[in-house]
């Protein structure tokens, strides 16, 4: 299940611009886009009804047939009918077409406020409201963003709390966005906590569960929080419904190895034997996904080992190499900025603080 | 102005995509590729040189070279500076077709070849640019100076050919590239990659066949016709390829090319059909047609602005939003493309041309009548903002060297001339940062002007203190110099929070630069020395390189004989100099710092460290040919040094780094820049002539294809026959080093062999004064090149040319070929030039074949010595019979003739020259005419000659008799000066002992001994007189030591008198002799002592000659602690290439 943020993002960029139209149709057969993984995540179409749940979506076709769409590989839904909606369409084509996020978020905030009775058509509002908020937010970069950024956590936090046992598939977007705010600002222990939940979820499936909890230990392994992620990474290791094989796995072995060189670390010294371990989880895996989480987490670890230069070329080839994942990019975008500053490239780190909000929403 | 300013190098990158996306071990060449795709080359660079360290497998030592080449090619694009970038585009091309040398058939050899397309097509770019600076000035009548647009048009007809060669590779690479899809060992991943790298070679074909209907400048008639069929042809190329894929994005962006070429054919209403199918075909791929959507918006927006050029506010306003509009939807772009470059300065034009549009400013008020353009005195609020606006897009295209820096330079300076306004007003009523130093640098930029108008004064003005007008210019100048330096100083106050510090930094860089300029270096050095250290990067190293230019030029200010205070300014400046080259060891500007410090060094003779720090100037450097020839030139004068604590290992270290050095510096595409390229050439063929053996080969390899290459090569004709006669030289030194051992070795035949080809060589083309007979005594004019250095070469190289004929006739003469060595002989008058010229040459044969005569005589060959001698010697009186020999020239065949030993005929030729009068003779020769002086030094040369053959002859009373005039008899002293005659006198004293009955033996020996004494006494009187109270005691010192060579020589010639002279008359009593030679030994060991300052090598040489020849004065000399006239002087050059040692360039 490698993709997480970055078809998020997608999802939600191109998803506002499909809605308007799907207010306009009649009928309740929804379309929906998403990235087939059984054909190296082309983006794909369905039509037909679906049955959504926390793990994502279970789409019955015309024959009777369905399929199923993991939340994070869905791209966008065009409902085929959201009760309530259609006055103010026009409004939020606008500005969701002209990318106007302020407008789209008051939008969203005025129709939320007028308390909708529809359930399917409430959740997709107060949907759409926090996301539109963390977009507003996301555009800004240092202190403004420090400032903002704690208030649209919150509505993330919330909306996930909320809809956690309501079958939304939306939870593990907004979650994963609530996550990646709470790691930009540096507070990796509250990113954890966010991923915690996540893997408490409801109707998540073993895939999507272990992949929060990868997450969790990610964020407490960059909080430099290792008494933490080693009891946990047993914890998951000997989980009985852990996949057998797969990305899980795999990113499984690199966190592990990653704990386990920082549990004995020392300075300015490259720890080889867990080194060659995540080099060779990158070597074997087919998953894109899984090599952009190896060398960011490579970049990480040399990071915490005073290593800055080789942790820039770890972190450089997530974003230029391995870039298929946009949210692994993201996060070696951020680490960039951080590693060029104690390279004393003050320039350059300058210019990758620049880059985070054009790369968030692309 | 062009149309289309698009170079299709920089359009490598059209889509961001993943580079792999495979399993396997991560290819650290993915990483490189990603870094360079996304504008971090730099990186890219460092990266692939971490790489070098980390003992990289065998494929990857093949394939770090092309990925470094592939980088610095990128780099080079980026760089500011046009040299820099010319020898870093240089360098790549050099690194690719040594790949593909190398690697020919590696799978990586069609992407060397594509990569080789590009910077070929680059180089044509670059080309057309230069040649588009060419500016064509108006004429009295108005009209467009003819002359200087037939030169621009030549110029870019010369360039066509470059883009031709380009679009033929783009071409070949993308066939090479289509066999290795097809081939059935290209796994599918390969194919991928391939096709798309296949399709951009034929993008950038098409693309650089557009470029190709640039160089056809106001086309018309045939060459219209051509200039269509290079667009039709482009067109056909962008057609092909916009079908071969929809889903890729390269063929939509072929798409919107197509287009382009209709609105360069002239038919927009075609490009706007192109550019609405295009725009109609969205749906089918609206990711990959992205790319081909952008290009369309750009050619529209670049036609808008092309219409706006000439028209009114409102088509000027209506481009300007749209090129706006243009390059904020590009913004995200990493990097700075050529459409975003040309749409940048398209936005800045079409601004600042609004901004002098606008209505609110106030222009100059004029008389109705008056049609000059008004000037405009102030600038509206509005207009103001545009021009801020402006001025800032400007900068962009100025901090790096392309296509528009030139026009950007000038139009922004334009632009801030009217933001400014005034900038003679005073520095204290600038308020802002960015105004102030606007206003310095437009002060300082004009202060050449501002200088010359003061100059050009001829009256005092009205209202002045001043009664002088020169003493009013002076002050004035001072006060408009101060009046610059106020401004940058008041740039420097305005320095606030918000002021970005590389603006700060650069304020200060030009306040250092302006004290220069401004006549204060101490200022400037202190100013600019404290940036290098302080500041950072590339700002601190330019500093640097002020800093100590400004050192060099407050020294020049001093006195000369203050040693103490120049010293102090040398030492800052080379003490920065080698901070700097360790701090900021990877900047640009530093190599300027290294090749600064390494010309001070080289100056000063410090060849060591000239080279230490020469050889870290690195390829990229601008002026690199410049910088590795002075490094030549270091190493070989560490090569040629003859200090001990340098061993032979050491030289042979110093000689190979200097070589490879050189090597590795490519041709440079820039014309202007080829002459030193070539003189490059020609020392690194002097290095490996320096080396010997093989080296003589490579050497002669080397010189004849510099020599072909300057041929071939467009240059002024003064500098290419400059080169091509110094490599000429270099090769003929070449060849005589591997035909003189053959010589040596008796092998004439092999000898004759290898000379004979140069020797035709030389008999086809004559001499090559002849060639620059036109340029002597004449000033040359620019186009004409350095013709006073071509004069110079070509002289050297007949004198060579001579030289090598002699040796040519040596073998010859040996080999008993009378008829080839008499051939030989007309060679040598045809390229002698003159009489004179051949006479010496025959002068120079004599001293070469002399010794061997000797040598053959020790051997009892006198049959083969007499043959010898009869040879030279009939070249020799063939040469003195011939009408109107100069008597310098007689006087010279004489005296070879008497080394001959062909007395009898020596004293025939000798006796011809004809006599001056005492009365000329006794004055100085400077005080004589150079008539007079010619046959006063010829006349000296023959009589001495006579003297000498006389006594050969044993005719002692003739030379008595010549003698007596020269050096006096009877006290009365002669009107000769020189030593040589007094010598002569003593020889023939002793030949006359000598030869004298027993009886006479002991009173002829004491006259001779006397002889030497007399001549030796003022000498040593002179050096062990008392020293004056009064006298500077170190100067006298070394006035004396300068004349102990002299004293010792002088010796030499006494002990062998009185070895001689003892011999004789102690021959009866050996025990006598034996311990009286002894005796002569032990003084021997105390005038080395005594006068150890004076032992030159030949000194030594003549002592040990001695010492050897009388055994017995060689064991007193030994008993009495002598040393150093026990071995040959090792100091002495063997007999190698004449003139061997003379550094050319």
């Amino acid at each position: 299940m490698p993709r997480r943020f970055s078809l998020a993002m997608l999802a939600l960029g191109l998803s506002v611009l499909l809605i308007p139209t799907a207010l306009g149709q009649s009928g309740s057969t929804d379309r929906i886009r998403y990235r087939n993984a059984k054909k190296d995540y082309q983006e794909e179409v369905v039509l037909g009804t679906t049955q959504e749940t926390s793990a994502g979506l279970v789409v019955t076709l015309n024959n009777k047939s369905t399929v199923k769409i993991p939340a994070p590989d869905i791209v966008s839904i065009e409902y085929g009918s959201l009760p309530g909606l259609d006055s103010v369409k026009l409004e939020l084509s606008s500005a969701e077409n002209q990318g106007n996020a302020v407008k789209a978020r008051d939008l969203y905030a005025a129709e939320v406020k007028k308390n909708p009775t529809d359930p399917r058509t409430k959740k997709f509002l107060d949907y759409r409201e926090v996301i539109w908020s963390a977009r507003v937010v996301d555009a800004k970069i240092g202190k403004e963003f420090a400032d903002e950024a704690p208030a649209v956590i919150t509505k993330l936090v919330n909306f996930s709390q909320e809809y956690s046992k309501k079958n939304a598939w939306e939870v593990w977007h907004a979650s994963q966005i609530a996550a990646r705010m709470n790691a930009e600002l540096a507070q990796y222990s509250d990113a954890a906590t966010v991923y915690s939940s996540l893997s408490k979820v409801a109707n998540l499936t073993p895939e999507l569960k272990y992949e929060a909890r990868i997450g969790e230990i990610e964020m407490l392994i960059r909080s430099g929080n290792v008494l933490t992620s080693a009891p946990l990474v047993a914890e998951v290791s000997k989980a009985t419904d852990l996949p057998k094989s797969g990305p899980i796995v795999e990113k499984l072995a690199v966190v592990k190895a990653v704990v386990d060189a920082l549990s004995e670390k020392k300075a300015k010294q490259k720890p080889t034997a867990q080194v060659k371990i995540i080099e060779d989880v990158i070597a074997k895996t087919p998953d894109p996904s899984v090599r952009a989480f190896g060398h960011n987490m490579l970049g990480e670890l040399y990071l915490q080992c005073e290593l800055p230069r080789d942790a820039m070329w770890e972190l450089l080839r997530v974003e230029v190499v391995e870039n298929l994942d946009r949210d692994e990019v993201i996060k070696a975008v951020w680490r960039l900025a951080d590693c060029f500053k104690l390279l004393g490239q003050e320039n350059r780190a300058e210019a990758y603080r620049e880059k985070l909000p054009t790369l968030k929403w692309s | 102005m062009s149309r289309l300013v698009v170079s299709c190098l920089l359009v490598v990158v059209l889509a961001t995509q993943s580079t792999h996306a495979v399993a396997g071990a991560p290819d650290p060449f993915d990483l490189v590729q990603g870094l360079r795709e996304n504008g971090m080359s730099d990186l890219a660079l460092e990266y692939l040189e971490e790489l070098t360290k980390k003992n990289p497998t065998a494929e990857m030592k093949i394939l770090i070279p092309l990925e470094m080449a592939k980088t610095r090619l990128l780099l080079a694009q980026e760089e500011s500076d046009e040299a820099v970038r010319d020898a870093a585009i240089a360098l790549a091309k050099q690194d690719f077709g040594l790949f593909l040398l190398d690697h020919g058939k590696h799978p990586r050899a069609a992407e060397a070849s594509l990569a080789l397309a590009r910077v070929l097509s680059l180089q044509a770019k670059m080309a057309l640019n230069r040649a588009a600076r060419i500016e064509i000035p108006t004429g009295e009548d108005g009209r467009p100076d003819r002359g200087k647009f037939l030169e621009k048009k030549a110029a870019f007809k010369n360039v066509r050919p470059l883009f031709v060669e380009a679009t033929k590779r783009f071409g070949d690479a993308a066939k090479q590239m289509k066999a290795l899809i097809e081939s059935p060992m290209t796994d599918t991943f390969r194919k991928k990659s391939l096709t798309r790298e296949a399709m951009l070679a034929e993008l950038d074909r098409g693309i650089n066949q557009f470029n190709l209907s640039e160089t056809y400048l106001a086309a018309e008639g045939a060459e219209g016709a051509e200039r269509g069929k290079a667009l039709n042809d482009a067109k056909q190329i962008f057609s092909d390829l916009s079908k071969q894929d929809t889903s890729n994005p390269i063929c939509w962006v072929a798409r919107a090319w197509i287009g382009a070429c209709e609105l360069e054919i002239g038919d927009s209403g075609k490009a706007k059909e192109a550019f609405a199918s295009l725009r109609a075909d969205i749906g089918r791929n609206p990711v990959a047609a992205m790319d081909g959507i952008r290009m369309v918006e750009f050619f529209e927006a670049q036609n808008e602005y092309l219409n706006a050029r000439g028209g009114d506010l409102g088509a000027t306003r209506g481009a300007r939003v749209r090129t706006k509009n243009w390059l904020d939807k590009d913004k995200y772009k990493s990097r700075m493309t050529p459409e975003r470059l040309s749409m940048t300065y398209y936005y800045a034009y079409l601004t600042q041309r609004e901004a002098e549009m606008d209505s609110g400013n106030i222009y100059e008020k004029k008389a109705a009548d008056d049609t000059t353009p008004r000037k405009l005195l102030n600038v509206s609020t509005n207009a103001r903002g545009l021009l801020q606006i402006a001025a800032k897009e400007y900068k962009k295209l100025q901090e790096f060297d392309n296509d528009y820096t030139d026009r950007a330079n000038r139009a922004r300076m334009r632009a801030i001339r009217f933001i400014v306004g005034e900038a003679n007003r005073s520095p204290k009523l600038f308020t802002n940062f960015d105004e102030c130093f606007m206003a310095a640098q437009v002060r300082l930029g004009t202060l050449d002007e501002d200088l010359a108008e003061i100059d050009a004064l001829t009256k005092l003005p009205a209202k002045t203190k001043f009664t002088d007008l020169d003493d009013y210019k002076t002050q004035t100048k001072k006060d408009t110099q101060r009046e610059v330096i106020s401004l940058f100083e008041r740039t420097g106050d305005l320095v606030g929070p918000a002021t970005p510090p590389k603006d700060a930094a650069e304020a200060r860089l030009w306040l250092s630069l302006a004290y220069l300029r401004c006549g204060h270096p101490q200022q400037a050095a202190v100013a600019a020395e404290n940036l290098a250290l302080t500041g950072r990067g590339n700002t601190a190293a330019k500093a640097g390189v002020v800093a100590i230019e400004s050192y060099l030029a407050s020294r020049a200010e001093l006195d000369p004989n203050d040693a103490e205070a120049r010293d102090v300014d040398r030492t800052r400046a080379v003490e920065l100099g080698l901070k700097l080259d360790k701090v900021l060891g990877n900047d640009p500007a530093t190599d300027s710092v290294r090749f600064r410090v390494g010309q001070l060094f080289l100056e000063e003779k410090e060849y060591r460290n000239a080279f230490n720090v020469l050889e870290k100037v690195r390829l990229s450097f601008g002026s690199v040919s410049t910088a590795r020839t002075l490094l030549g030139r270091a190493a070989y004068m560490i090569v040629i040094s003859k200090d001990p604590a340098i061993t032979l290992e050491m030289k042979a270290n110093y000689l190979r780094r200097a070589m490879s050095a050189a090597e590795a510096v490519p041709e440079p595409t820039n014309p202007s820049q080829l002459k030193v390229f070539f003189g490059l050439k020609n020392i690194l063929a002097q290095l490996y002539l320096l080396q010997g053996g093989g080296g003589f080969v490579k050497a002669e390899s080397i010189a004849s294809a510099t020599a072909k290459r300057a041929t071939e090569a467009t240059m002024p004709e003064g500098d290419k026959k400059y080169v091509r006669f110094s490599a000429d030289e270099i090769r003929l030194r070449a060849i005589y080093g591997q035909s003189a051992p053959l010589y040596k070795d008796g092998k004439y035949k092999e000898m004759a062999d290898k000379l004979t080809p140069a020797l035709l060589i030389m008999k086809q083309a004559g001499p090559a004064a002849k060639e620059v007979e036109s340029y002597r005594g004449v000033m040359p004019t620019e186009a004409e090149g350095d013709t006073g250095s071509a004069v110079v070469a070509a002289d050297s190289l007949d004198r060579f040319r001579r030289e090598i004929i002699v040796l040519g006739l040596q073998g010859r003469i040996r080999e008993g070929a009378v008829d080839q060595a008499a051939e030989l002989f007309k060679l040598l008058e045809q390229l002698g030039g003159s009489v004179e010229a051949t006479t010496d040459a025959l002068s120079r044969l004599v001293t070469l074949v002399r010794p061997q005569i000797q040598e053959l005589k020790k051997q009892m060959k006198d049959e083969e010595a007499q043959k010898l001698v009869d040879v030279v010697g009939k070249l020799l009186t063939d040469q003195a019979g011939k009408e109107k020999l100069s008597a310098r020239a007689r006087a010279f065949l004489g005296r070879s003739l008497r080394d001959l030993e062909q007395y009898e005929k020596a004293l025939e030729v000798l006796e011809k020259v004809p006599t001056v009068d005492e009365e000329t003779l006794k004055l100085p020769t400077m005080q004589l005419d150079p008539e007079k002086r010619e046959a006063v030094v010829a006349y000296q040369i023959a009589l001495i000659e006579q003297i000498r053959a006389h006594r050969y002859l044993k005719q002692f009373d003739k030379a008595d008799e010549l003698l007596k005039p020269a050096v006096g008899e009877d006290g009365k002293s002669g009107w000769a000066k020189s030593l040589e005659f007094r010598r002569e006198r003593n020889y023939v004293k002793e030949d006359r002992a000598s030869e004298a009955p027993k009886a006479e033996k002991s009173k002829l020996w004491s006259e001779a001994y006397a002889g030497w004494t007399e001549v030796l006494r003022p000498y040593v009187n002179f050096v062990s007189s008392r020293i004056p109270k009064d006298a500077d005691i170190n100067r006298v010192k070394q006035d004396r030591e300068k004349l102990y060579p002299v004293i010792l020589d002088l010796y030499v010639e006494e002990k062998r008198c009185l070895a001689r002279a003892n011999t004789q008359l102690l021959e009866s009593n050996p025990t006598k002799l034996a311990s009286q030679l002894a005796a002569f030994g032990k003084q021997i060991a105390t005038l080395e002592k005594g006068y150890a300052k004076g032992l030159t090598g030949d000194v030594r040489q003549r002592f040990h000659v001695l010492l050897d020849e009388y055994p017995q004065m060689k064991a007193g000399y030994q008993e009495a602690g002598g040393t150093a006239f026990l071995e040959p002087d090792s100091e002495l050059p063997e007999v190698g290439i004449p003139g061997g040692g003379e550094a050319k360039e």
